[in-house]
């Protein structure tokens, strides 16, 4: 016989009435939701669209979180104004942890939101040792932990294609599942937040250790090093720590997981140039300073062979490889992975000469 | 599988919905079938080993039942604890003692070239190896009959809410409730859903994210100044806390929701005031059954205060080489165990230690705290460098000046919302039943918990630190 759940007996404890269990929570939840529409700002692909839609943009950078920190758009605007005597203007998308799938979305909807103030846009892409590798289609749609940058740029109609492309189903199913989840700010944006609140209490606990004189002023987050918070890099003297020993396990793991990348054409990047084609726009990669920690990764016999088939491959795709005039050293990166803001100034100007030089030379 | 992990969603939605609709024998059915996928989930492969303890474990127990003479009841009896202990031996402590056998060789001058193997730790393998003990103990004292039904017998063994981290159950508890049909009240639902969500919030939000502070200070066995280690460990002591009782509680709320009562497993243990009552508090599945099936039968407290004093070492010395194959938790067994024969020997005249004075619950309260955050130290640190290191500092570079905020906040914040839930809901699953204000604040800490958890849930998928048990 099924079990049925009985009703209240005579000496039951439950409460008389249940709809203050479940009304307040959803009416606290519904104010704190519309609380984080305010204090969460658009970011990212949300804020370029914003830009996208206000003025012609002539350059766009994606990559990683060493292009928010390496490139700095105020300078390579500057520089190339000057050499062709008339404003310009400069995106830098650069995101930690990003994808390059993220980005193809991303600048997807750029172009959706205003094709015509992206008509021969220039898209600059990073190639950390000379491989400039866009990914598959196949490869996750979002680093782990992170989904919150693929819902800053997915939308509706971009789920077709996740479940069109060659992902794993589980990642289709994740991607769908974060997509339905991302409609509540609390809910996709919720790392930020408990960020947020983690640091007020921080800062209000400082205060109050000082008012009763038991602490210093707090030094924790004080920035003694020269690095940008863009991208999300963290610029506190923990993080710059943890970063620093990540990237020596980051060699080793990348190192043992290297392959032979053989099939450039089935990559994000064709579908890139498709994407560009009709704007007339075009790809550039560009190789962004690395500090030495990251040689081996291109010195191996795997590395050399996709630096020698890319290479090959680039010109192919009417690409160019520029090879900024800037030598760093890895007192350059604080942190091991992303240039501090002096010298990305230095490397902003070289990598705009280097571009300048090329287009002179009549390079595509 | 975990609790928090994402699967576990649909899989419960899926059980729940089947229990709710299939009658009694086919719950039990239906419950051994979905507790093998939970515990497949994680490795298939280890539910041989699963299916094979717990078949030899229901055999034996008949066999002993059937036994008329006693020697044969003691040798079947042996038989069962020299499997269940020599399974849960060679997956845990293999490697264990042959690399302590190795060290203690190569101490006295000798070159030793071991075999250590690679041996994969089958999750909750302490937890179902201790539970089928019970069994075949229980009929062994002639406490409980077999059961006949392997079927019955495997869902005891197994049942999903228990299986991986406890609470670890009798059979004379639960096979009983098994066995008959149940009649879930609306109460127990309630009281289920209550403890679900509370013990998701102890896992989620104060056991994941103080945990991100005690790594980072053990990470190093340097903590720098002392004030970051004492942080350090009360912040290990709440994150131990939260992340074994939030589980035994979402494993007791599950349990609830379809009708069965599993033992409560910690009882506001930081608010013991003595060693004894600690560990009357903490784990109390454990700690009874450790009493009971060891203490006990070593001749308990009925000896001599020597041979009392003796057993109790032994107890706590193998208890704490339960939680695992370390040379520090043997020490962190050895320290409680000197504590619990000091405490003995102290209160030994019961005048002593019996004094009246204002206060002096609370100093007692508060001395018991530290004494196991003490402990807690021996439990958590990487080697006994780094237990001297965080006392060093905190006797000699203190440095109060340079209290970590983030962590302090951290504490205060996750510790404060622990207290208030916790002392709410001291002595009931059902703390909205409490006479006066206490009634009306049912709604206020649904919505409280709820809350923390969108607003301050550590990233899913995080191990409970008690899976490698």
């Amino acid at each position: 016989m099924p079990v049925s759940i009985s009703s209240p007996v005579p000496e039951s404890q439950s409460p008389a009435r249940l709809w203050p269990y479940w009304v307040l929570p959803l009416g606290c939840l519904f104010a704190l939701e519309l609380l984080a529409r305010v204090v969460v700002k658009p970011s990212w692909y949300e804020q370029a669209e914003a830009a996208v839609r206000a003025e012609p943009i002539d350059y766009v950078f994606i990559g990683s979180s060493r292009v928010a920190a390496g490139v700095d758009a105020d300078t390579f605007e500057s520089s190339m104004a000057m050499h062709l005597g008339r404003p310009v203007r400069a995106l830098n998308l650069g995101m930690g942890y990003s994808t390059y799938h993220q980005h193809l979305v991303g600048l997807q909807r750029l172009v959706d939101a205003a094709p015509e103030n992206l008509k021969k846009v220039t898209v600059l892409i990073e190639a950390p040792g000379g491989v400039g590798y866009l990914g598959d289609w196949g490869d996750e749609w979002y680093a782990e932990g992170q989904p919150q940058l693929l819902l800053n740029v997915l939308r509706p109609r971009d789920i077709a294609t996740v479940w069109r492309s060659p992902a794993a189903l589980s990642q289709k199913i994740g991607v769908t599942c974060e997509w339905l989840w991302g409609h509540s700010i609390l809910l996709s944006r919720h790392k930020l937040l408990h960020r947020r609140i983690q640091n007020y209490g921080r800062v209000l606990t400082a205060h109050a250790l000082t008012f009763l004189q038991v602490a210093e002023p707090d030094q924790s987050t004080s920035s003694r090093s020269d690095l940008t918070t863009a991208g999300g890099v963290r610029v506190d003297s923990d993080g710059i720590q943890c970063a620093r020993d990540y990237a020596v396990k980051s060699v080793h793991e990348r190192l043992a997981g290297q392959r032979l990348i053989k099939a450039w054409d089935s990559t994000l990047y064709a579908s890139l140039g498709a994407m560009l084609g009709p704007l007339h726009g075009r790809v550039v990669f560009y190789r962004v300073p690395e500090s030495s920690v990251f040689e081996s990764l291109y010195t191996s016999q795997i590395g050399r062979a996709n630096v020698a088939n890319f290479e090959e491959y680039f010109p192919q795709m009417c690409s160019i490889m520029l090879e900024p005039d800037f030598k760093p050293e890895d007192t350059d990166f604080p942190d091991l992975w992303h240039l501090s803001k002096t010298r990305a100034h230095v490397f902003t100007r070289a990598l705009a000469n280097a571009l300048i030089a090329a287009d002179s030379r009549g390079q595509p | 599988m975990l609790f928090n992990s994402l699967v576990f969603i649909p899989f419960i939605t899926v059980v729940l919905m089947l229990y709710y609709r299939l009658p009694h024998r086919a719950q039990n059915m239906m419950l051994l079938i979905a507790s093998y996928i939970f515990y497949g989930w994680w490795d298939w492969r280890f539910l041989g080993l699963l299916a094979f303890s717990t078949v030899l474990d229901w055999w034996l127990g008949l066999k002993i039942d059937a036994c008329k003479e006693q020697r044969n009841r003691d040798a079947m009896m042996i038989v069962s604890v020299i499997a269940n202990l020599g399974i849960l031996g060679f997956f845990k402590y293999y490697n264990f003692f042959v690399q302590s056998f190795a060290d203690a060789l190569l101490a006295l001058g000798f070159q030793p070239h071991l075999p250590t193997l690679n041996i994969i730790l089958p999750i909750g393998i302490s937890f179902y190896t201790f539970e089928s003990m019970t069994y075949t103990l229980d009929i062994y004292r002639r406490d409980i009959k077999p059961t006949r039904s392997l079927a019955l017998y495997a869902l005891f063994v197994s049942y999903f809410a228990h299986l991986v981290a406890g609470p670890i159950v009798r059979a004379a508890d639960l096979l009983p409730q098994l066995d008959r049909p149940r009649l879930i009240k609306r109460d127990q639902v309630l009281s289920g859903l209550w403890l679900i969500l509370f013990g998701y919030f102890k896992k989620m939000v104060v056991a994941d994210n103080l945990a991100t502070y005690v790594n980072e200070v053990f990470g190093s066995n340097d903590p720098q100044t002392g004030v970051r280690a004492l942080l350090a460990v009360y912040a290990f002591s709440y994150q131990i806390y939260c992340d074994f009782s939030g589980y035994s509680d979402i494993a007791r709320g599950l349990a609830k929701m379809m009708g069965l009562e599993l033992m409560l497993n910690f009882d506001l243990p930081y608010l013991a005031r003595n060693p004894s009552e600690f560990w009357r508090r903490w784990h109390i599945s454990l700690s009874t059954w450790l009493r009971d099936y060891l203490f006990i039968p070593l001749g308990g407290s009925r000896g001599t205060s020597w041979t009392t004093y003796r057993n109790l070492m032994i107890t706590m010395l193998l208890g704490g080489l339960w939680h695992g194959a370390a040379w520090h938790f043997v020490v962190w067994g050895a320290y409680h165990g000197l504590l619990l024969v000091a405490h003995r020997w102290l209160t030994r005249d019961r005048q002593l230690l019996n004094w009246r004075f204002r206060g002096w619950s609370f100093l007692c309260l508060v001395g018991m705290f530290h004494l196991t955050c003490f402990g807690w130290l021996l439990f958590r640190a990487e080697s006994i460098t780094q237990v001297v290191a965080f006392v060093r500092a905190l006797f000699t570079n203190f440095q109060l000046a340079s209290t970590p905020p983030a962590m302090l906040f951290a504490l205060v914040l996750y510790g404060g919302m622990l207290w208030a839930y916790e002392l709410w809901m001291r002595n009931t699953d059902m703390p909205w039943t409490r006479p006066g204000w206490g009634r009306g604040l049912g709604p206020v800490a649904v919505t409280g918990l709820i809350i923390g958890l969108v607003l301050l849930a550590a990233p899913p998928g995080a191990s409970f630190i008690y899976f490698a048990f």
